[in-house]
């Protein structure tokens, strides 16, 4: 079973005969983020098109204020629009990524294969009809990111046979957020799965 | 299917290859091969390299076992100048392989030589139909066609060792050495005459100098003074280090030096390797673990991007099927902790229950999980407030 908020990763690592579920955190397919990329979700997820800008604009630009960045990504996040509900010691885990420019370039390769190898895969994918077929989880943040498609449930049904889900009252750190309950409903997901 | 031929001639051409597939009975590719041969007797374009799959004009695949190169003709793109029309060096002696192609339109063309058979081509043909239901690619090993034997035959068409050598090191060289030439000049290669290797002007004694671009050119015994081999110190009036120019007894001296040091092991570094020797062993219990989680690989490696470390943090332990939490951009792994922890309430509570049946996730017992840690924070010290967290979020780390 994988539980994923790195739904690039989760999606493509589904291997019929080791994999028995699945569970997506306020995520959606990397084709579909990008098919429906309009005025508001760009100004949502303007960092799937940042990241993925040729080397070093963003590396440089992270570098430069990589507290700031980080804070002010994962505060617009969030459903309050403030660091409130993440732990300032998680936080602070979080940043030491981003102090490094060695792993800095790393997501932003990340974010480059997936404008173009993990979309031309998807597309690939998509059109011939390949499905996920285990049993899948989709959960998001009612003001989380998949809200960028209207019905999260209905885009993951394009890509899965099975699949359920519901929105979390949370932004986009469904594990952090869920209103301050500290992950008990994923994590009684998790304890029924 | 693959039957050693009796007596394979040591060259082959169109011909030869004609009376070798005869010989060789197999009726059921007998007539396709001859059709091949006939149609294609001066249609080869290909080369297939071994190992390495390579697409046709369809994209389809095409498997072959192992580089050989056989054209009906020298082609300059292979050979260069070296080519010319000349007699080639190497032939293919017997063949050992047939390689079937199974669906209509594949075509090989050309079977190549390649290292096998030095940069000419052999002039035997192979070649297959374009268009057969059941197409043969003919993979042949390709020997060298003159022996060792041989090649001592053709030396004393030039005497000098300016000429073996050329033999040796050029393998550029003409196969057939004609019996009429005169032996080539000698030609120093620098003043102190020092074997190496020089440019070979071009010489008409020597038409085989012109070919080889490079080769070893010594000059006559009497204009050799020795001078040291080894690079750096050419020339060089001071010893040379390393192990010439050591007397015996300077040896002897340096192994009486490394048996005594190595005798005495000291306890500190008997336990230093004591400790090595555990630590190893624990590096191959997880190398086998590692190898049990190949398939993931990628993803392994995506979250090393993250994590900045060789291996993922993983935990092994528990009942129930395996649970593996990924986080996604700007988080690690930290953020599955509260779930971890609420997962591990949970999972306690239920086991007081029904007597723990079950357990979720993998590493949900186990002290080394890093996910899963529990620890009551400010146990080691005061700053923290003794409420039970992951280790990661304990202030006072205990």
């Amino acid at each position: 079973m994988i539980a994923a908020a790195a739904c690039r990763i989760a999606w493509r690592s589904i291997i019929p005969a080791r994999l028995s579920k699945l569970a997506v955190l306020d995520i959606l397919p990397t084709y579909d983020y990008w098919e429906r990329l309009n005025r508001l979700s760009a100004l949502k997820i303007y960092h799937w098109a940042f990241l993925a800008q040729p080397y070093p604009l963003p590396e440089t630009l992270i570098g430069g204020a990589p507290d700031f960045f980080l804070k002010q990504k994962m505060a617009s996040q969030t459903k309050s629009k403030t660091l409130d509900a993440i732990d300032p010691r998680a936080l602070e885990h979080y940043l030491a990524p981003f102090r490094d420019p060695s792993r800095v370039h790393a997501m932003c390769e990340d974010y480059r294969a997936g404008a173009y190898a993990d979309y031309e895969i998807d597309k690939a994918d998509f059109e011939a009809g390949k499905k996920i077929t285990i049993p899948m989880l989709a959960l998001w943040g009612d003001a989380g990111i998949a809200r960028a498609a209207a019905t999260p449930l209905d885009t993951w049904k394009k890509w899965a046979t099975n699949v359920r889900g519901a929105p979390v009252d949370s932004g986009h750190f469904l594990t952090e957020e869920e209103s301050g309950r500290d992950g008990e409903v994923v994590a009684g997901v998790f304890a029924q799965a | 299917m693959l039957k050693p031929l009796p007596s394979p001639p040591s060259r082959l051409s169109a011909g030869t290859f004609r009376s070798l597939i005869s010989i060789s009975e197999w009726p059921p590719w007998h007539d396709v091969v001859m059709r091949a041969l006939d149609r294609h007797v001066r249609d080869v374009a290909l080369d297939l390299v071994a190992g390495v799959r390579q697409l046709d004009d369809e994209g389809r695949i095409l498997l072959v076992a192992r580089r050989v190169r056989i054209g009906p003709r020298h082609h300059q793109r292979h050979v260069g100048d070296a080519g010319g029309r000349r007699e080639p060096f190497l032939a293919v002696e017997d063949v050992i392989l047939v390689a079937v192609l199974d669906r209509r339109g594949l075509h090989a063309g050309g079977v190549g030589a390649g290292g096998l058979l030095g940069h000419r081509e052999a002039d035997a043909l192979v070649a297959v139909e374009q268009r057969l239901e059941e197409l043969l690619l003919l993979v042949l090993r390709a020997v060298r066609q003159r022996s060792s034997a041989s090649r001592r035959r053709r030396v004393p068409a030039c005497s000098s060792r300016a000429r073996r050598a050329c033999f040796r090191r050029a393998p550029s060289a003409p196969a057939h050495w004609p019996a009429a030439r005169a032996p080539c000049r000698h030609i120093p290669s620098a003043r102190t005459g020092t074997t190496g290797l020089a440019r070979a002007p071009s010489c008409a004694a020597c038409p085989a100098l012109r070919r080889a671009a490079w080769c070893r050119v010594p000059s006559p015994p009497g204009c050799i003074r020795h001078a040291p081999i080894c690079a750096p110190s050419r020339g060089s009036p001071w010893l040379r280090p390393g192990f010439r120019n050591r007397s015996t007894w300077q040896f002897l001296a340096g192994f009486l030096l490394i048996g005594i040091a190595g005798w005495h092991r000291p306890a500190t570094r008997q336990r230093q390797r004591r400790t090595k020797f555990e630590a190893s062993a624990l590096r191959r219990r997880s190398a086998r673990h590692a190898r049990s989680c190949r398939s993931l690989s990628r993803l392994c490696f995506r979250m090393d991007q993250h994590l900045g470390r060789a291996g993922f943090l993983r935990g092994v332990g528990g009942k129930g099927p395996p649970l593996l939490l990924l986080h996604g951009f700007s988080s690690t792994h930290v953020m599955w902790h509260p779930v971890a922890r609420e997962t591990r309430r949970q999972v306690h509570a239920d086991r007081r229950r029904s007597a723990g049946l079950w357990l979720v996730g993998h590493a949900a017992q186990r002290q080394g999980s890093h996910a899963l840690h529990q620890a009551r924070d400010g146990e080691s010290d005061d700053r923290g407030d003794g409420a039970t967290r992951p280790r990661a979020f304990c202030a006072g780390r205990p």
